[in-house]
């Protein structure tokens, strides 16, 4: 496997490579960008011309980076050569979000390869349903092949998240790289750093994933008496404070975390479904949390790795604030100094957890894949 | 510029009011300044909710410890009524305990005359409605005996009859009568269903059939009016299902019957379907549709009810009581669905219900009704020889059935009673009883039951009933009669009927 890590700046200069893959030579780079600069014409004539050869994935985010660095100006672009392994390659629009399980379909159908190990995954953020799609892909996919990314993010602006491959990025695209060969070693963690705090309340008015009440109050009412002055900056500033929801019935709690408000219906939607008569209590995080849990990610994920791929929500940004790179300083202590290291802040977590490795939608975690080649 | 109070005092402290500044040193102070403002958010973000949280916290404390303190009370309460029970010695205790003892005393006698209230107040309503129904039935029973004379009167004359107005008059004289008759049945029903002494029953029927059935009967009212009558039967339909033949056919036949009348031209078709639900349970759409004049929408809830019709010009011209619809209608909730309409004025109507049904796995015993050609005059005596014996206390009923069985070819002897029959048997033998079930001296169920027990031969018995429910027959059936007839006699019925008496006579099984 070979790497070429370099970023795009706003004045169309390149930074100084890192790594040993000749740019002609890449056959797969992911350009990770805030929507923005992502979406500037010069942009993919720039790395179509610098990467001739490669297929481009482009997705929009809540921030990029490449090591430890965060950069919201710059496109930070990773170009890989498998040496023994292969990818194909798949990508759909989505017209209706009624038609994303079949959307889904129509991905794995694409993808299928006689050794398809794992299926990377970078999707629309404002339409699509985590929820669904990682259901779908667990439903379509071959037993064995896993399956992690993320959502694409728009900063803190939640208006429109942008994908593409090989083409200008456009909202409403799912874009879904297949790695094959049975060279490639895959490792996964996904942990959030939350601690549950206060009285646990019960959603007594809800439909789907849209929120109206919490023991028969508004519960946007609550977030703003939570909030305090900050609740000027909803539905970014809900972000401090994600839902730890049982479901009726259940024991396994998920995390789910706010995507919009409507204030004129007093509503709010998560991005995931938060249904009637779950219980829920509101969550927070210290900085430590956060960076330690960021750590463990990367703990579960460590192997002889020699790429990482991050991807973070938005809601830890949002907390950690200038202390964000901390996390990833976190992540580059657990692998050591060999792995090119890339991710983004997204909207939405996507990997495999449980024993069965199940693609799940995570919230509010650092989600890490780590990818090597064996030297066998 | 910076702003930031603490930054800016650190600054002038360390720095003085004019440091020099270079772009490096301001882009430093910048971000310093940055993260002094998150901190600062961040802390007051967390006092804010902590704030938030201890009030919420306090609220519940206070809300348990309220609950805390009714629950002590109700513990308190609870005590000191057991100590009441426990200390009998103490003045007080005894006090109290004749006081609560009062109490209960004072509250079951108050119970008890609210329940004295409400039983009497029951059986008044009861003993009203009882009452209700039976001069229903008396009322009924006394216009329907001069009916039957007329109508049994008039198709016998119009039998014996050449000439073809004589005929067209005696023929609208029988329809007239069958009307009025139908009127005084549907009445009837209607307050037996009121009063909740109708039950749907459950016996193993051939559905198929009674859906021809009731296509058949209405075919001939529908050529008249050159109306085309289509029957859709879905195939999967079970061939025996557990149910009400007697009042699926009633309904079915109304449903009809109310199309035809109110179709002038085009088509009538009763669809049916089969059914399953998602749990398994099996159902049958019924479907009437017609090209007649419709409904408007406001006025369809009204036809059913009672003696309503869409409006009054249609009563005017069109005749009926509006009595059909209401029956229906709780005919098919007592077996478990309802009737709906879709309709628009002047686009035809379509009626429809759909009930629940059950396989049977039971045998279906049917008579065969096919139609027979009429039966000539004085023809079937001599077919079936039959010495018949006719026990009837109405003088015009008599007349009635004495004709008919004249035409027939049968010679009758007439007794009057019960009694009258038991002795003229003692005498001489008979094949057949005609026996009107309510006689004077001796009813015609007593008779049939000393008759029936005796040894030796017996006379086959047919009842003649007044009313042609299920109950009627059941009582002539259990008391020993061998088959019914139902006033007003036809002679067709009573034709068939003689003709299975002898076929039984002599031995010819029927069930088949």
């Amino acid at each position: 496997m070979k790497l070429l890590q370099c970023s795009l700046t706003p004045g169309g200069s390149w930074t100084d490579p890192v790594g040993s893959l000749d740019p002609q030579d890449a056959s797969l780079v992911l350009a990770f960008g805030q929507r923005a600069p992502l979406a500037h014409p010069s942009v993919f004539d720039a790395l179509k011309g610098r990467f001739p050869s490669a297929k481009i994935v482009f997705v929009s985010t809540a921030g990029s980076f490449s090591d430890t660095v965060i950069d919201d100006d710059a496109i930070v672009c990773t170009g890989i050569r498998f040496e023994k392994g292969t990818t194909t390659f798949a990508v759909q629009q989505l017209d209706s979000a009624d038609r994303l399980a079949e959307v889904c379909r129509n991905l794995v159908a694409s993808l299928a390869a006689p050794d398809l190990k794992h299926v990377l995954i970078f999707s629309d953020g404002s339409v699509v349903n985590g929820t669904t799609l990682s259901e779908t892909f667990n439903e379509s996919l071959p037993v064995g092949v896993t399956l992690s990314g993320g959502l694409a993010g728009d900063g803190t602006d939640f208006i429109q998240t942008l994908v593409g491959l090989d083409n200008p990025p456009e909202p409403g695209i799912i874009v879904a790289v297949g790695l094959c060969g049975s060279s490639l070693r895959i490792g996964f963690g996904s942990v959030g750093g939350w601690t549950p705090f206060g009285p646990k309340r019960s959603v007594t008015a809800s439909t789907g994933n849209i929120l109206q009440e919490l023991d028969g109050k508004l519960a946007l009412e609550l977030y703003k008496t939570y909030l305090g002055s900050e609740a000027d900056s909803l539905p970014a500033s809900a972000l401090r404070f994600p839902l730890y929801v049982t479901s009726p019935g259940q024991t396994n709690p998920v995390v789910r975390t706010i995507l919009s408000i409507d204030e004129g219906k007093g509503t709010m939607t998560f991005a995931g479904d938060i249904p009637l008569n779950s219980t829920v209590q509101l969550m927070r995080a210290s900085y430590e949390d956060l960076i330690t849990g960021a750590e463990d990610a990367a703990i579960a994920a460590a192997q002889e790795a020699e790429l990482v791929l991050c991807v973070s929500c938005v809601g830890r940004r949002i907390v950690l604030g200038q202390r964000v790179e901390e996390e990833l300083e976190g992540v580059r202590a657990a692998f050591g100094k060999k792995p090119v290291i890339t991710g983004f802040y997204s909207y939405g977590e996507l990997a495999p957890s449980g024993s069965d490795h199940k693609c799940q939608l995570h919230n509010q975690t650092m989600t890490i894949t780590s990818i090597s080649e064996s030297e066998v | 510029m910076i702003q930031h109070p603490l930054l800016l005092r650190q600054l002038r402290r360390n720095f003085g009011d004019d440091h020099a500044s270079t772009p490096e040193f301001d882009k430093f102070i910048q971000q310093v300044e940055g993260a002094y403002y998150q901190c600062d958010h961040d802390r007051r973000l967390i006092e804010n909710v902590l704030e938030v949280s201890s009030q919420e916290l306090t609220e519940a404390n206070v809300q348990l410890l309220a609950q805390n303190l009714r629950n002590e009370d109700l513990l308190t309460r609870l005590r000191q009524t057991l100590n009441l029970f426990e200390d009998k010695d103490a003045l007080f205790a005894e006090k109290d305990l004749i006081r609560v003892a009062e109490e209960i005393e004072r509250l079951v006698a108050g119970r008890q005359a609210v329940e004295k209230a409400l039983r009497a107040a029951k059986e008044a309503a009861d003993a009203a409605n009882q009452a209700k129904s039976d001069f229903l039935a008396n009322m009924s029973h006394e216009i329907r005996t001069p009916l039957n004379a007329i109508i049994g009167m008039a198709e016998l004359l119009e039998y014996d009859s050449m000439r073809p107005d004589v005929k067209q008059c005696l023929r609208t004289i029988h329809t007239s009568g069958d009307v009025l008759l139908s009127l005084i049945n549907d009445i009837l029903d209607f307050s037996k269903i009121e009063a909740g002494q109708i039950e749907i029953e459950h016996v193993p029927m051939d559905l198929g059939m009674v859906v021809e059935e009731s296509v058949n009967i209405v075919s001939s009212m529908a050529s008249e009016k050159a109306l085309d009558l289509k029957l859709v039967k879905d195939p999967r339909l079970p061939e025996a299902i557990l149910g009400d033949p007697l009042r699926l056919r009633q309904v079915l036949l109304n449903l009809l019957m109310n199309a035809v009348k109110f179709t002038e031209r085009g088509s009538i078709t009763l669809t049916t379907n089969f059914k399953t639900d998602s749990e398994g349970k099996h159902f049958v759409d019924f479907a009437v549709r017609d090209t007649g004049i419709g409904i408007a929408p406001d006025q369809q809830e009204r036809l059913f009810k009672i003696f309503t019709q869409a409006d009054i010009s249609t009563t005017r011209r069109y005749g009926g009581t509006g009595l059909g619809l209401a029956i229906s209608r709780k005919l098919v909730q007592l077996m478990g669905g309802d009737i709906t309409i879709q309709s628009a004025l002047g686009e035809g109507a379509t009626f429809h219900f759909s009930i629940p049904v059950i396989s049977s796995e039971m045998p279906i015993v049917t008579k065969d009704l096919g139609a027979k050609p009429p039966l000539e005059n004085y023809v079937l005596g001599k077919r079936c020889p039959l010495r018949i014996l006719l026990a009837e206390d109405n003088k015009v009923n008599q007349q009635v059935v004495e004709l008919m069985l004249n035409r027939l070819g049968y010679e009758t002897v007439i007794v009057s009673n019960g009694q009258e029959v038991l002795n003229l048997l003692d005498k001489e033998s008979y094949d057949l009883v005609l026996m009107d079930v309510q006689m004077p001296v001796m009813s015609g169920l007593e008779a049939t039951g000393i008759i029936k027990a005796k040894a030796g031969q017996k006379p086959q018995i047919i009842a003649l009933t007044a009313n042609a429910t299920r109950e009627d027959r059941k009582i002539c059936l259990e008391a020993g009669m061998d088959d019914y007839l139902a006033k007003p006699i036809r002679r067709d019925r009573l034709a068939a009927v003689i003709e299975e008496t002898y076929l039984r006579k002599n031995g010819i099984s029927l069930a088949d």
